[in-house]
């Protein structure tokens, strides 16, 4: 399908390698004669026209005005192993902060003393619905089982890593595993931060201590929820891409049996947007049509700067839930430590996953029906489908 | 030219999954099996680079692929 022009600049996004961006300038001059200034903060649009281009730092991303000659030459040079990694058509985005008068609409200051902002924002906080006998799982770098804020609860756990039990020495799962069915009470004090409080937990290592794993543990994981009745699998990871990548005709399969065997998956859409410089596809396993993707609202309802959004024919955004500024356990040993605060679709993930566990208690729904009630009761918001889908995710 | 083993996934055929064929047909191709996923109609494994095309060939599969890698940042990253 040619590239309608509207929806791109004529300029090029080139990706250094985040290693040695001063190498990527230098490689950029070399293969096709671009002198691209530095950017320290922000470039005005004359400045753009008027340069070779423009090298963000900090974001390790040039924005370069290149003849399709010089173009050809750095897709060549992309290809090889060098610091240029990646070379795409500037995409034309909207600005994506919420509006001042829509924020006259609501509270605009968020109080937490009691419960996150994520869950008011997803009105968990009003249902009725705690998850009670739907089993959950989390596939991420395991649990801390002491927690205390998990104390009394049912969390299964499995470890799907050589070498390493399920403790989560990287804290990344017990913060997913938090919201997903965290406590609305936490022992040991602070706001209720977890949306299926009374669901079965079921954790899976498929990520090592230092967060890496591959895709054999991930099938390995959701063969595991699936045998064991999961009506969710919430999955915070996952690969890049670059766009028009197919997505895996394996996972979506899979996917496809899980849901035939009443197991919805529900995956990050990714962080590799630098809006709104920069809209990055959905990462796989996310870009598979049968797995749900998750893209990150703030708490105005704005797109997360980093949230992956949908670019090609491939991946997709189903819905949005809260990634920024998010509140849940962690994996410390102290009071101080036991909690976090980060961003990221990863956060958004178990947002939905936990929405979903409260669905399926209240409508006894699974697989695909699931799947219609998530899409049918997320609230529509003012932004593009291709960045937020059906919209800001619902409790019932 | 036989590089070190690619670890591959390999999709069943629905009416093919749960036979015991599938799988030991993928092992004299070549395949040593990490686990099989009757549940997902996937079974796991490593295989010789140049063997992946025999795999292709075994009757009832699907697919295979090579396994990505997928991750998280460190702790400590801006963003997760």
């Amino acid at each position: 399908m040619p590239e309608e022009t509207k929806t791109t600049t004529g300029r090029y996004l080139v990706l250094l390698d985040d290693s040695s961006i001063t190498a990527g300038a230098r490689e950029m001059n070399r293969v096709a004669g671009i002198n691209a200034a530095s950017a320290v903060e922000s470039v005005s649009p004359a400045d753009l026209e008027t340069a070779d281009g423009v090298i963000f730092h900090d974001l390790g991303i040039a924005v370069v005005n290149a003849a399709p000659e010089q173009v050809t030459r750095l897709a060549r040079a992309a290809d090889e192993p060098g610091p240029i990694t990646v070379v795409e058509p500037e995409r034309i985005v909207h600005a994506l902060a919420a509006p001042a008068a829509e924020e006259a609409a609501g509270p605009t200051a968020v109080d937490e003393s009691v419960f996150t902002w994520g869950l008011q924002a997803i009105g968990a906080t009003l249902s009725s619905a705690t998850g009670a006998g739907v089993r959950l799982a989390v596939l991420d770098t395991g649990f801390t089982v002491d927690h205390p804020d998990f104390a009394g609860r049912t969390v299964l756990t499995n470890s799907f890593i050589k070498g390493e039990t399920v403790d989560d020495a990287h804290g990344h799962g017990t913060h997913c595993i938090g919201t997903a069915a965290g406590p609305r009470k936490p022992a040991s004090g602070g706001p209720g931060y977890g949306v299926a409080h009374e669901s079965e937990v079921y954790a899976g290592k498929v990520l090592s201590n230092s967060g890496y794993g591959d895709d054999g543990g991930i099938l390995n994981g959701i063969a595991w929820a699936v045998a064991n009745g999961c009506a969710v699998v919430s999955m915070s990871l996952g690969a890049a891409v670059r766009p028009n990548t197919p997505y895996s005709q394996i996972f979506e399969q899979a996917a496809q049996r899980a849901l035939a065997k009443n197991t919805l998956i529900i995956a990050a859409a990714g962080n590799e947007s630098r809006r709104p410089a920069k809209v990055a596809p959905v990462g796989h396993p996310a870009n598979c049509p049968s797995i749900m993707s998750v893209g990150a609202v703030d708490d105005q309802r704005g797109v997360a700067f980093f949230s992956c959004g949908t670019v090609d024919a491939v991946g997709q955004v189903d819905v949005t839930a809260p990634g920024v500024n998010v509140y849940s356990s962690w994996n410390g040993k102290t009071p101080d430590t036991r909690h976090k605060r980060i961003q990221g679709t990863s956060m958004a993930t178990p947002h939905v996953a936990g929405l979903a566990a409260l669905l399926a208690q209240q409508y006894n729904a699974r697989g695909w029906e699931l799947w219609a009630r998530l899409m049918q009761s997320a609230r529509r918001l003012g932004w593009s489908s291709a960045d937020v889908g059906a919209g800001l995710v619902q409790a019932p | 030219m036989t590089g070190p083993d690619a670890r591959v996934v390999v999709s069943i055929a629905d009416d093919r999954v749960g036979t015991t064929t599938v799988v030991a047909d993928l092992r004299a191709a070549g395949l040593v099996v990490d686990a099989v996923l009757d549940v997902l109609g996937v079974v796991t494994g490593s295989v010789a680079p140049e063997a992946i095309d025999a795999l292709r060939t075994v009757p009832g599969v699907t697919g295979v692929e090579r396994q990505r890698g997928v991750g998280v940042p460190p702790p400590g990253n801006p963003i997760a």
